[in-house]
């Protein structure tokens, strides 16, 4: 029920995005959904003038996902972000944090996608002692 | 005069823990004597996961997690998810409620703004004005305390409507509260406007053209005090059709700028308030809900620091599938990194409260 | 009973830190200071320097990333000292308690010796946390004293144990920084 909704295939992302750069778009955001069946909905938010549109891609764990930094450099914030809670292949971010913006070393990795090992448990703390 | 490349380079953290701002940035500089040439932000100091935890919670018990996403503007955030879901099940809500949620969703703007002020003037070092801001401010969280029963996370909002009414007694002593607040802000809006002290240090500081600006998707306050008119408001959600307003903006895109919006908002917030209180129907303020979400939607509000918007993907059950969120401060973060370079070091405070960051909105 | 005794005992210096918080309590922290409440007419000041401080006030649960920081500043607090944690998260971890980067309360990283609860407490409960934390603060400087260490402020005679900060080696990495300025200095 998004309104303006463009569904592409994932090689033609970079051409649809520069498209949008040209027509002065506005990015507001990415959005990452796992579709819990081994692929991921990626989704481009742009606005003008106060109206929403978006580009929607379908990409897996395995393919290469080119960075739009290059065009929008205010996504870099939120590739480093997807990139590290959902562990996909984002490639040539300009501000690269390594997938660890959010995280440290010893956390899980990539907590936001389906089936990700979450115990939600009792756990022991001073303040029970 | 040295040669700006024999001028050696050396690397100071700002933060986490710093006086200035309440909550942990990092912020790495590099810096050439006092100059910035380069900042890179490291967050995540304040991430906690909220997204993850609203797919184990239904969509009812998601709205009191989804408020405290950011205490400042709580009310907001319950908004944007309420209003999504609200269009995603086609409910329709009533009259009241939708004024209703004007009139708490304006003084949470009114008291956030008030706090920014403060904290700016903390930040230049004019505490005197810091407690002044503040003091106005307890008057907008003694309304939230009498209408809500807690200052500052009030959890008034739920699918469908409102959870609470204000009764016609506490509407009179709000708008009496209005015209307080705009004799108390006369005051106080002499000095951030004039004041010499004051001008030297956000005058021409942290300047952001308009295409800058725009490139680098700023919002709110940030985006409006570099000349893009954008406020979400005029998208006309909850009863903001049927009041009178227009976006507030300046063009000069520096710190002063920045501030100047945010005051005339504080004015325009209390003439909002007036005309919704005067304009309110009487009736229900909440709606029974029987359906259950399916399907995806795009939710936004203008908050107190810029555009909000969710994303929620539902499934059919009452936990939803998705809800991912983008804050104002995190569109805002990229035109700070931008600004940086080329500033002094002790701009570095005044900059960095310029866009009004709230980084566990940021991080979640 | 010196002069230097009775001051400290009355003004307590308290130095913030927000871990995980939604900023609901640290508003609340700063409201305190301003006008209304007004803590500064007992003394109270809000510090920026872990040195300076007596009181350490902590809101919100800790995760794995700041809990660090929180250790380092922590340790750099002079003896004796005491911490406030504030807020339902700050206390136990409240509504993030089940989020999977939150450890859990205060209490997980360093010994709390008042608790504030409240979502968010307000800010008669704050100033009554701190009150009680005073109490705290003078029995530790009662028990300096009763081993026989004439100035409990020397830094060597530091006598709570020191809070162990795991190593720097895996966990913190440097971000990459790839400049988005071609035209930039190496």
């Amino acid at each position: 029920m998004i309104d303006n909704l463009n569904e592409i295939a994932l090689d033609e992302l970079k051409n649809s995005i520069s498209n949008m750069n040209y027509r002065k778009y506005r990015l507001v955001t990415m959005s990452c959904v796992d579709n819990k069946d081994g692929s991921f909905d990626l989704f481009y938010h742009f606005d003008k003038e106060s109206k929403l549109v978006t580009v929607k891609t379908k990409v897996t764990k395995e393919d290469e996902i080119p960075s739009i930094t290059d065009l929008y450099f205010c996504a870099f914030l939120v590739e480093n972000e997807i990139k590290e809670l959902f562990g996909l292949n984002i490639v040539d971010i300009a501000i690269d944090y390594g997938g660890k913006m959010y995280l440290t070393a010893d956390s899980s990795e990539a907590p936001m996608t389906y089936g990700a090992n979450i115990t939600i448990e009792r756990r022991d703390i001073g303040y029970d002692k | 005069m040295i040669n700006s490349e024999q001028v050696p380079r050396s690397t100071v953290p700002f933060g986490p823990q710093h006086p200035v701002l309440p909550e942990p940035i990092h912020i790495k500089l590099i810096l050439e004597d006092e100059k910035i040439v380069e900042a890179i932000p490291a967050i995540g100091y304040v991430h906690r996961g909220l997204e993850k935890l609203t797919e184990k919670k239904d969509m009812y018990k998601s709205i009191f997690i989804l408020e405290r996403i950011c205490g400042i503007c709580s009310f907001m955030h319950a908004l944007c998810y309420c209003q999504g879901l609200e269009n995603l099940m086609e409910i329709d809500v009533p009259e009241r409620a939708k004024y209703l949620r004007v009139i708490w969703g304006e003084l949470h703007r009114t008291h956030s703004h008030l706090l920014w002020l403060g904290l700016f003037a903390d930040a230049f070092g004019f505490e005197s004005l810091f407690y002044e801001c503040w003091k106005i401010r307890e008057k907008i969280l003694d309304i939230m305390e009498a209408t809500s029963g807690a200052r500052v996370i009030i959890s008034t909002n739920t699918i469908g409507g409102t959870r609470r009414d204000i009764n016609s007694d506490m509407l009179e002593h709000i708008k009496k509260t209005t015209y307080e607040i705009e004799e108390a802000l006369a005051y106080i809006d002499k000095v951030f406007f004039d004041d010499n002290t004051v001008l030297v240090r956000t005058k021409g500081v942290g300047v952001l053209s308009k295409k800058d600006a725009y490139l680098l998707g700023a919002v709110g306050p940030t985006g409006r005090g570099s000349g893009l008119p954008q406020d979400l408001r005029t998208t006309n959600y909850a009863a903001y059709g049927d009041l009178d307003f227009e976006p507030i903006y300046e063009t000069d895109g520096d710190c002063y700028a920045r501030c100047k919006v945010r005051i005339r908002e504080l004015y325009q917030s209390q003439k909002l308030l007036r005309q919704a209180i005067d304009q309110m129907p009487e009736g229900e303020y909440a709606v029974k809900v029987t359906q259950k979400p399916e399907g995806e939607v795009v939710s936004r509000v203008e908050q107190p620091r810029g555009e909000c918007m969710y994303y929620i993907r539902g499934n059919g059950t009452d936990i939803l599938e998705r809800v991912r969120v983008r804050t104002p401060t995190f569109a805002n973060i990229p035109a700070l990194v931008h600004m940086l370079p080329g500033h002094q070091l002790c701009d570095l405070p005044v900059l960095v409260l310029s866009i009004d960051p709230c980084i566990s909105c940021t991080e979640r | 009973m010196g002069l230097f005794d009775k001051a400290a005992q009355k003004s307590p210096w308290i130095i913030h830190f927000d871990c995980n918080s939604c900023n609901g309590c640290d508003i609340e922290i700063l409201a305190c200071l301003t006008p209304l409440y007004d803590v500064e007419r007992f003394g109270v000041i809000n510090v920026g320097n872990p040195k300076h401080a007596d009181i350490l006030i902590v809101s919100g649960a800790v995760n794995q990333k700041n809990q660090r920081v929180l250790k380092n500043i922590y340790n750099e607090i002079p003896e004796p000292k005491a911490v406030i944690a504030i807020g339902a998260c700050g206390c136990t971890g409240g509504i993030f308690r089940e989020c999977y980067n939150v450890m859990g309360g205060i209490d997980t990283v360093i010994p709390v010796d008042v608790y504030v609860p409240g979502c968010s407490p307000k800010p008669e409960a704050i100033i009554d946390g701190v009150v009680k934390a005073l109490g705290k603060l003078e029995e530790k400087r009662k028990k300096m004293k009763e081993k026989g260490e004439e100035n409990p402020f020397l830094p060597e005679e530091f006598t709570s144990e020191l809070v162990e900060i795991p190593s720097l080696t895996s966990e913190t990495k440097e971000p990459v920084s790839v400049s988005h300025n071609p035209e930039e200095p190496k």
